[in-house]
């Protein structure tokens, strides 16, 4: 869920594109060579990939796929997700760009934090060690990006609790399709025989 | 081989579109930034409203277009629907109409403003503001394969439903799905590797020649006089 143009206040703007920032430093220097090509593509497929209604009931849902992304990429998620939600907001006027900085933190940090501790389990590479890799990478990278949505709608005043609890109820059925699907999308990649850590 | 066609890319959706268009994307970028950062600042309607008449003033330029402005505006953002709605009948209305306009005056400035420049003016004008580069490669790179990648998705799932997929609350619909990204990241990452190839194989040292460069011209030195003067007193006025 990415938030608008004109919500949060200056503050927060401002702190948002300070830690992207320094994600951005980071994440580049993590990347050089056919890393650049490498990062630009996977971009891609994850904006693509984040556009398709996935249904769910009577209603359907899009992905966020920050903890797949994170998972794949590490610190070069931050690019990643930067320029894909740079896209968003320029083609889509979705999110917006004072505000980026705030969505790209939210989306690829819990994304940094999916790479380290699905990792071992990338690298075990058994059916169970990959199907626990996918649980995980939802349930970090979709709940603490709610996490943050929501503590960022909550710092704006007290008549923003509602949204906040609503904001975060939201991400619950995402992060129940996201456990399925990353972990098929692991195992897919296992037998395909690529390098997880891209 | 590159299955991107010409006439079905992906572009910004007033590009080319009115006066704005034909202004410099350096001079409008950072005219944008400036705007939209004072409007994203306020704390009242009236430190909005008085953005309002400039934002207008824009889109006379681009008129013509008026359906497409108001299907981004109205229907694009579901999460500022989502706020506008608790704030009013959860929350404090006020805040409610307050981030309805603020959005909709940034939204406008950057649909007028950013959107009437094609993304690679817009990439090209982000070179001259120092924006690294390294991350500016990225951008072009995935603007460049965004296409293709959608393209392929396309593929992948007019070829499931020739199979009789039909997608439905079930395991069976999210392992598709799964495996439709799984397919694309294989072929991103093998296309990847092709890229980077041919670069290296062309000679490419990070920067991408370009053949038309920008010129500020008078037209450009006018509007950014204007917009500067309206915002200095505007701020003077309402923000002071």
């Amino acid at each position: 869920m990415h938030i608008s143009e004109g919500v949060l206040p200056g503050w927060c703007l401002i702190t948002g594109w300070v830690l992207t920032s320094a994600g951005l430093y980071v994440g580049l220097r993590s990347i050089n060579g056919r890393k650049i090509p490498r990062t630009a593509l996977l971009s891609a497929v994850f904006f693509v990939a984040s556009l398709i209604h996935v249904p769910i009931g009577v209603t359907s849902v899009h992905l966020l796929l920050n903890g797949l992304a994170g998972a794949l990429l590490g610190w070069a998620v931050f690019p990643a997700l930067f320029v894909a939600l740079l896209f968003q907001a320029l083609l889509f006027q979705f999110g917006g760009i004072t505000v980026l900085g705030v969505n790209t933190f939210n989306m690829a940090f819990p994304g940094v934090v999916a790479y380290y501790v699905v990792r071992p389990l990338l690298r075990k590479g058994t059916t169970g060690s990959l199907i626990a890799a996918g649980v995980l990478a939802a349930l970090i990278g979709v709940f603490l990006a709610a996490t943050f949505v929501s503590a960022e709608l909550m710092s704006i005043g007290s008549s923003f609790t509602k949204t906040a609890e609503l904001a975060f109820l939201a991400h619950i059925p995402v992060a129940a399709i996201e456990m399925v699907i990353n972990s098929f999308v692991f195992l897919y990649l296992k037998k395909s025989g690529i390098p997880l850590e891209v | 081989m590159d299955t991107a066609t010409e006439g079905e890319k992906v572009e910004t959706p007033l590009n080319g579109e009115g006066l704005l268009s034909r202004l410099d994307p350096r001079v409008k970028i950072v005219l944008f930034l400036v705007l939209a950062w004072t409007v994203a600042l306020a704390g009242n309607l009236l430190q909005v409203f008085v953005f309002l008449p400039l934002a207008l003033l824009f889109y006379s330029t681009a008129y013509r277009k008026t359906t497409t402005i108001l299907k981004l505006l109205l229907f694009a953002d579901f999460f500022l629907l989502f706020v506008v709605l608790t704030q009013l009948f959860l929350g404090s209305p006020y805040e409610g109409i307050l981030i309805f306009f603020k959005s909709t005056v940034i939204v406008l400035f950057s649909l007028l403003l950013l959107t009437t420049s094609s993304v690679f003016d817009l990439l090209h004008a982000l070179h001259h503001l120092k924006v690294p580069n390294k991350l500016l490669q990225i951008t072009f790179f995935f603007y460049r394969y965004l296409f293709t990648v959608r393209e392929q998705l396309q593929l992948a799932e007019k070829s499931a439903k020739s199979r009789g997929f039909i997608p439905k609350t079930s395991i069976q619909t999210y392992k598709t799905y799964a495996y439709f990204m799984g397919n694309l990241l294989l072929k991103s990452y093998f296309k990847s590797e092709n890229v980077y190839k041919a670069l290296i194989s062309r000679g490419f040292k990070g920067y991408f020649p370009v053949f038309r460069h920008f010129e500020l011209r008078k037209l450009d030195i006018l509007f950014s006089l204007f917009t500067i003067i309206y915002w200095g007193v505007a701020v003077w006025k309402f923000y002071l």
